[in-house]
């Protein structure tokens, strides 16, 4: 099945006598976009990002709920774009008093035995065509999964599954340096010198909606790495790797040291598939996630030799 | 200080003259100086004490008028120059041996420098004594400071010494570093501010060099101050005790015997002019000198008589610098002229002053 455009599989009419089923609630807090919210003490204990405009539930492989959002609605409204039946039921999406954030309640039901539940949240709305095929929501923001939890006859109370965010932009600050390089011609600031300091390169992982992705769950596509993709060795660093991001929507950062002259290009590269097999079993494709390196920067390196004329008089 | 005499006298013909010395030597006594030819100026008058006044005026004839330093303002890079050394903090980064008096002028590299640490494009050149030295250097990035170095005599790369081949040259001998010898005297030096030097090409610095004070040269007393009662002026450097301050001029030159001029101060300042007797036959004020005069060659100080005798009057600088330069020249009294840098007499006397 392919995310955003999930086939809808008809339920098959049951041929035994109904087995016994219980519910569930699925909560999340979504902050609302541009708020006083958006922080990450708002977002945890799930990363939700504040971009969400779609979210879609699956038991196992099949999708049993998909919902589309519209946070700038006050209240928040949610529109039901698919659910399987049965004891499913609509998203409810209630402002907080602060009114930066909207708690949101998914009721699922299913059968008395062990199930693993998985959410997915997007950026885009999605559509259910004729045919009952559900499609669009762009590039996964974040997904997560819930189980294998046995389910209990009856009201098995409220659970939380927690999200882990896509990393799908790296955005690097520029790098700074204290050092300024000209040729006679051109001058050349924030460089690097070979043999000479270290210079911090950092970089904000976001989500596809440029939410920089927040604790609690570890990256979605991780690990998030950085090396020189230029193939010149002008780099230095100790492997840059993350598979965990920060607690606040803070840049992780990385230091380098010049040991060739000449111009460098540093890429975060992510994984263009999840990094966890998730029970949905969902076929991955460039429309759900974002291309890898998910960023670049470029960094000069020049050697360590200055000349300056010096008049004595 | 500007001889307020000396403008008169150069404002005035036929004036009184008295003539310096032009040895160079750095101990110029009086009586080894030329005497000028006094005669007086128009306009006597009587005083009321009933004795003959006259205005007299000394003017003296500087040796290398062309270095004056009116003329070379505000560099000083002597004409004696024959070497310039350039170092990046402690390390020699070039060395130049230059002919100013050629022409055209030269300028030789003897010694570009080592990896880290090099010159380019190294010469001094310059017109009407107005001369500058200049080098590219090539160092790394950071923190630097340069210094220069200038010398009466050329560097040479090999020892001075007739030693054979064989033998190692001795490190005695070696005033610079680097298998470089250097034989004269320090005419001048200076460093530039500390320098955070970027990659690649850096705007230009310039080093102001201190002239190294190596010798002096003393003119005969002026007139006293603000008394110009002078009955019979029959011999040079005479004063009366209790006849007010008497004002000698003198000019501060370099071991090359270049008046040194700012824009530095003395390398090796200050300069002093003192009673060497220590008699107390005079006292002397305003005999302490810092920076050189810029506008003018001369400097003056004032005596006055305390009591009869001879007095020996002698100017006394430094034997190092007195800036702690970044080079850490070991300095050795082959680099600088013995104190003091030169000495003369005045004659007091108690009463009229002889016929």
């Amino acid at each position: 099945m392919t995310v955003g455009t999930p086939q809808l599989v008809p339920t098959a009419a049951p041929t035994s006598a109904p087995q016994a089923t219980g519910t569930l609630s699925i909560t999340f807090t979504i902050p609302l976009p541009g708020g006083a919210g958006t922080g990450a003490s708002s977002r945890a204990p799930a990363y939700i990002s504040p971009n969400t405009r779609s979210v879609s539930f699956y038991d196992g492989k099949s999708l049993v709920y998909v919902a589309n959002i519209n946070l700038t609605a006050k209240p928040p409204t949610v529109t039901t774009v698919y659910s399987s039946g049965n004891e499913v039921r609509d998203l409810s999406c209630q402002m907080e008093s602060d009114g930066y954030q909207a708690v949101c309640t998914e009721v699922l039901d299913a059968t008395c035995s062990s199930h693993t539940f998985d959410m997915i949240a997007y950026p885009n709305a999605q559509t259910k065509s004729r045919s009952g095929v559900v499609s669009g929501g762009g590039i996964i923001l974040s997904e997560g999964e819930l189980g294998p939890y046995t389910v209990k006859k009856g009201d098995n109370g409220s659970h939380e599954i927690i999200l882990l965010g896509v990393a799908a932009i790296a955005h690097f600050a520029p790098i700074t340096t204290p050092y300024s390089y000209s040729d006679g011609t051109n001058t050349y600031t924030n460089v690097g010198v070979v043999g000479v300091g270290t210079y911090t390169v950092s970089a904000a992982i976001d989500d596809a909606s440029g939410a920089t992705i927040v604790l609690p769950g570890d990256y979605d596509n991780g690990p998030v790495t950085f090396s020189e993709t230029d193939g010149s060795k002008i780099l230095s660093f100790a492997p840059a790797s993350y598979t965990t991001p920060p607690a606040s929507p803070a840049p992780v950062s990385f230091s380098v040291q010049c040991v060739n002259p000449g111009v460098a290009t540093i890429s975060a590269l992510a994984k263009t598939k999840p990094d966890t097999s998730y029970a949905s079993k969902l076929t991955y494709t460039s429309a759900n996630y974002a291309s890898s390196p998910i960023g670049s920067q470029t960094f000069r390196c020049v050697a360590d030799a200055a000349s300056l004329p010096v008049t004595g008089q | 200080m500007i001889s307020a005499g000396l403008r008169r006298s150069a404002a005035a013909a036929g004036v009184v003259a008295l003539l310096t010395g032009c040895g160079g030597s750095s101990s110029a006594p009086v009586a080894a100086l030329p005497h000028g030819v006094a005669t007086t100026t128009p306009g006597l008058s009587t005083s009321s004490s009933g004795r003959a006044t006259v205005t007299v005026s000394f003017r003296i004839p500087l040796k290398k008028r062309a270095s004056s330093s009116a003329s070379r303002r505000p560099d000083y890079i002597s004409s004696g120059t024959q070497a310039v050394a350039f170092f990046d903090g402690t390390t020699v980064a070039g060395v130049v041996n230059v002919d100013l008096s050629s022409d055209p002028q030269t300028s030789t590299v003897v010694y570009a420098g080592g990896p880290n640490d090099g010159i380019a494009n190294a010469s001094c050149s310059g017109a009407d004594i107005v001369y500058t030295c200049t080098a590219t250097l090539a160092t790394t990035v950071g923190a630097h400071t340069f210094f220069m170095v200038t010398y009466d005599e050329p560097v040479s790369t090999s020892s001075p010494s007739p030693t054979p081949s064989s033998s190692p040259k001795p490190t005695a001998e070696r005033r610079l570093p680097d298998a470089l010898y250097e034989n004269g005297i320090i005419l001048a030096e200076g460093q530039s501010v500390p320098l955070s030097l970027q990659p690649g090409t850096n705007p230009g610095a310039t080093i102001t060099l201190n002239g190294v004070a190596a010798t002096t040269e003393f003119a005969e007393f002026e007139e006293p101050d603000g008394v110009v009662v002078r009955p019979a002026l029959r011999a040079p450097n005479q004063g009366v005790v209790g006849d007010g301050q008497y004002d000698i001029e003198m000019v501060i030159e370099d071991a090359s015997g270049n008046v040194i001029t700012t824009p530095g101060t003395f390398d090796n300042g200050p300069v002093i002019v003192s009673e060497q007797d220590a008699n107390g036959i005079l006292t002397i004020t305003a005999g302490t000198f810092t920076t050189p005069p810029d506008t003018s060659v001369n400097v003056d100080f004032f005596v006055s008589c305390n009591k009869p005798g001879t007095a020996t009057i002698q100017a006394t600088a430094n034997t190092k610098p007195d800036t702690a330069y970044v080079a850490r020249l070991p300095y050795n009294s082959s680099d600088y002229a013995s104190s003091p840098i030169g000495t003369t007499t005045f004659q007091c006397t108690s009463g009229e002053l002889p016929p």
